[in-house]
């Protein structure tokens, strides 16, 4: 036999592996119409200048606070831009900051989580210790001070959601990781001679995906609705960047939210939607990717 | 000593001590001191299959750890005969201990944990050949499928998941990939305690045919004291972490001169109808454990046959009648 | 040979069990009894039906499990009851758990509450079934430690599970099933957790609680060893059936079965040749998913005929007391016959 033949005969294999996937995310309805919503909101962000001629910071004061119609399906805000627009170019930052910020976190996370997990002992401790610190300090004034340090902006932003969401993601690896160590096939690998990184990576990681990738879509949910919030009070985007929680910003007064609904009520709709669909998605790829299943 | 000279070591333990420390109080200090294996010394030959008995808590997994250098030891020597050249594994460097893991290789109890669960059987075999210098993949597969051969398994089960198979089928599987490496010397611990009976005994006999095979030795360790004497040459008897008999497998049913060895052998419960009252010697009380453990012999708090000396003095390992046979009671001491 | 009563008999009982889509039949009109007095052991592999068994007659099958058809006679002194028709949860059934029969499980750990002193959790077992004041029911368990051989019971009473090592967590066990003075006591391997010198130890205490207290005992284990020391009677159980049923000398001395030679035959016994080889049942257990017709063992026994296959199987009475499931016993007995 060849070695081409048989690297064929492996993909071929896993294929059909991916295919079961697809299978069980057919048959999953929830997570498949959470997937969709995802995939649907980002692509419209994504292609927003295809999707609706107007420029979200274009101000036209001649036509300020017109509620939804059909030149303007979600109306105007205080200044004449159009929000429809605005929540879709909005979204594009607001899943950016989410997404990104989760994806560094759970870097972070699981890097520090199997470290400590599997080593246990001295590096554990102190990795442990240096979690619950920033665990234990307020959160939003540990916000407040980093944003003041970096100054406004996405990316500085998402420095410090990475900065202050890693420990939810660290403490659930080093637990999975506590008890994966145990299991046997960890010594065996051991008794193999099979470098530690390997072991660490490639043998138990797998292993410990679903919790993980359920802990991810949790997070990007967390992090979009903290950006929200942070920016409803002024201190996340730039109030020229539109995102979610800035078109949000503007309902800060009584009068905005009795009169003026379509301010508010679009870009929550959309907050809430994009929220609960990757919660949606998170709860049914745990079960998807058991390999026991 | 003509005889332990006539035949070839492969390992020999000397010394040997695993202790852990026990960590209490609020600042975590050590108060005690788990003695899991206590100076124990063993010689394996090449080609023999030597058993450990002993109840939980006797230190005979920790002591397979210790031989395939999952734990580390705490004292002593552990020779082993790199092709005719002695050295001490416990000392070696990092490109030794790999040579030495290509030669010793680990079969584990439970067949439900010992395989990853998200890999396929090809892929739970791909990377120990592949460390081990199997460079060409498809001679890797050849090597994997021949292994599974050996075992009874055929080749298309290759691209199976773990939980697909039986209990029986997984440990079948896990022997073959310790043998797909080549090694001359595997560790069982206990290989078979978690099977059913009928299956437990395919296992047994596929393990002698293996060995006779390729020409193995054998560690096997196992609570079970009839299925380690069917399946070694000589039995050692561990209790709380020490030694307290070695003796011929064929020999220790007939003539067992420890008294713990004697009441292990009369509980175990034997498939044949007697119809008088049992000789069985009762044994009071528990294990202790081995944090605290009796002064003397360990076995002295609960040996019928205790003497005043017993709770003083720790009994040597000596041999008693043969060379084979050794023994570490005091009613068997010979005066110095 | 005095007459025996039976204190229960199981008959024609029939359990399956659904995975949501179908139902699988896992015991086959299982019938045997218990004699007052005496010791049963159910013997087989993982997955035959034995503690299926025991949980029927207990009514704490798993909500996916029902009892088909059959009957469980319980002999409530001279007063035959049949817990099959009890509700699950009701007030007689509960009487029955308990106070009439006790249960003894494979795992000790797991059956202890943690956070409470063994001395309240046996008490609670008694001051359930019967109103009594709570130092009654202290010397009382204090008396049953003792029987059980439990040094200090004044003092261990007050301690916690997890300070009792394995063999004396299974005597508490024991305590809490035995408190109530049940005449029958069903114990599901109840020392496959132990140690042989402790499983000893244990042994001797049921063997001591059957002859001296005249207790009825249901062992179930997968030792035969075990069966042989302490068993009066003997059912081996494979795939759901009974496929032979003795006293213990017919099956250990006449086994007739040929699952249930092989069964004897696979485990090693001290002083077996090393270089002989152990008789082994080739395959494994099948899914009782995909049985047909006929003998559940045919497709891994050595003697199979073809019409073990087409057939429905008897029970043939060897002797008065046993009993095999076979059509080789059958033949045999038909050309004695001739």
């Amino acid at each position: 036999m060849t070695m081409t033949t048989s690297a064929i005969e492996v993909k071929a294999k896993k294929t059909s592996l991916l295919k079961i996937r697809m299978k069980k995310m057919r048959s999953n309805k929830l997570a498949t119409i959470g997937l969709l919503v995802c995939i649907g909101m980002t692509l419209l962000s994504v292609f927003a200048p295809f999707i609706t001629s107007y420029d979200p910071a274009q101000m036209n004061l001649s036509n300020i606070t017109q509620a939804p119609s059909a030149e303007h399906i979600f109306g105007t805000d205080k200044l004449g831009r159009d929000v429809f627009a605005q929540v879709l170019y909005g979204g594009r930052v607001s899943i950016y900051v989410g997404v990104l910020s989760a994806l560094g976190g759970t870097i972070i996370g699981v890097l520090a989580g199997a470290i400590a997990g599997y080593f246990g002992g001295k590096i554990d401790s102190i990795l442990l210790r240096f979690s619950e610190i920033f665990m234990t300090f307020p959160q939003l004034i540990l916000v407040l001070v980093l944003v003041s340090l970096l100054g406004q902006g996405v990316n500085n932003l998402i420095i410090v959601f990475v900065i202050t969401g890693w420990m939810t993601t660290f403490r659930l690896v080093r637990n999975e990781f506590l008890t994966v160590r145990e299991e046997t096939y960890v010594s065996v690998c051991r008794s193999f001679g099979i470098p530690t990184s390997s072991i660490i990576f490639k043998h138990m990681l797998p292993n410990t995906m679903s919790p993980i990738i359920v802990a991810f879509t949790v997070n990007v949910a967390g992090f979009i609705l903290a950006e929200a919030g942070l920016s409803f009070l002024g201190l996340g985007v730039p109030v020229t960047t539109p995102t979610w929680g800035n078109i949000m910003n503007a309902a800060q007064s009584i009068d905005v939210v009795t009169n003026y609904w379509w301010l508010w009520l679009a870009p929550g709709i959309a907050i809430s939607l994009f929220v609960l669909a990757i919660n949606f998605l998170g709860d049914g790829l745990r079960d998807i990717l058991d390999p026991k299943q | 000593m003509t005889t332990s000279k006539r035949e070839e070591m492969i390992f020999s333990i000397k010394n040997l001590k695993t202790h852990y420390p026990v960590l209490g109080g609020f600042f975590r200090k050590q108060i005690g001191t788990v003695k899991a294996v206590d100076d124990v010394t063993i010689d394996v030959r090449r080609g023999e299959t030597l058993g450990i008995v002993g109840e939980s808590g006797c230190g005979k997994s920790t002591l397979a750890k210790t031989m395939m250098l999952l734990e580390k030891p705490t004292e002593g020597k552990m020779l082993y005969d790199f092709n005719g050249e002695q050295k001490d594994v416990t000392k070696l460097n990092a490109g030794d201990v790999f040579d030495f893991r290509s030669r010793v290789q680990m079969v584990f109890q439970d067949p439900y944990s010992s395989l990853n669960p998200s890999k396929r059987i090809i892929e739970s075999f791909d990377e120990p050949l592949r460390v081990h210098g199997y460079k060409n993949p498809a001679e890797r597969k050849q090597r994997i499928i021949e292994s599974l051969r050996m075992v009874n398994l055929s080749e298309d089960y290759l691209y199976r998941f773990p939980h697909e198979f039986s209990g029986g089928q997984r440990q079948r599987i896990s022997i073959a990939r310790a043998l797909c490496i080549n090694p001359e010397l595997i560790i069982c611990d206990e290989p078979v305690s978690a099977l059913d009976v009928s299956i437990q005994a395919q296992v047994l006999n596929l393990m002698k045919e293996i060995q006779k095979e390729l020409n193995l030795t054998y560690v096997f360790i196992a609570h079970d004291l009839s299925v380690v004497q069917y399946m070694s040459d000589r039995v050692v008897v561990m209790y709380l972490g020490k030694i307290v008999e070695i003796s011929e497998a064929s020999n220790l049913h007939v003539n067992p001169l420890h008294p713990y060895t004697e009441a292990l052998l009369s509980a175990v419960p034997v498939p044949v109808v007697n119809e008088g009252k049992s000789k069985r010697i009762p044994l009071t009380g528990d294990v202790p454990s081995p944090i605290n453990r009796p002064s003397g012999c360990p076995f002295s708090n609960r040996c019928p046959k205790r003497m005043d000396i017993c709770t003083q003095v720790e009994p040597p390992l000596q041999s008693y009648g043969e060379e084979d046979h050794q023994v570490a009671c005091h009613l068997y001491t010979k005066p110095i | 040979m005095r007459k025996l009563n039976s204190i229960l008999k199981v008959e024609n009982l029939t359990v399956s069990f659904s995975d949501g889509k179908e139902s699988t039949k896992i015991l086959k009109d299982v019938s045997f009894s218990v004699f007052s007095g005496k010791m049963l052991a159910i013997v087989g592999e993982s997955g035959c039906g034995k503690s299926v068994t025991v949980h029927s007659i207990m009514q704490l099958l798993p909500k996916n499990g029902k009892i088909d058809s059959g009957k469980v006679l319980f002999n409530d002194g001279g007063n035959e009851v049949d817990l099959v028709s009890m509700k699950k949860y009701g007030k007689q059934m509960r009487a029955m758990r308990g106070q009439k029969i006790g249960m003894v499980f494979q795992d000790p750990m797991a059956s202890l509450n943690p956070t409470h002193q063994v001395g309240k959790q046996v008490m609670e077992n008694l001051m359930q079934h019967y109103k009594i004041p709570k130092k009654e029911a202290r010397d009382k368990v204090i008396e049953l430690f003792k029987l059980l051989g439990i040094p200090d019971p004044e003092q261990r009473i007050k301690d916690y599970p997890h300070q009792f090592s394995g063999g004396m967590r299974q005597r508490v066990m024991i305590a809490i099933s035995m408190i109530c003075n049940p005449n029958l006591l069903i114990a599901d391997e109840p020392t496959t957790a132990l140690d042989v010198t402790i499983q000893a130890q244990i042994m001797d205490l049921m063997k001591e609680l059957q002859e001296k207290h005249d207790k009825s005992i249901i062992l179930i284990t997968h030792n035969m060893g075990l069966v042989a020391e302490v068993a009066d009677f003997v059912a081996v159980m494979y795939m759901g059936r009974i496929v032979e049923y003795g006293t213990v000398r017919d099956i250990l001395n006449n086994p007739s079965h040929p699952y249930t030679q092989s069964l004897l035959k696979s485990v090693p016994v001290m002083g077996l040749d090393k270089n002989q080889k152990l008789a082994t049942i080739r395959g494994t257990t099948p899914n009782p998913k995909d049985y047909v017709k006929g003998c559940e063992f045919a497709g891994r026994c050595d003697f199979a005929m073809e019409s073990c296959l087409t057939r429905d199987i008897p029970d043939i009475n060897l002797t008065n007391s046993h009993q095999v499931r076979c059509l080789l016993v059958e033949e045999s007995k038909e050309v004695i016959a001739k």
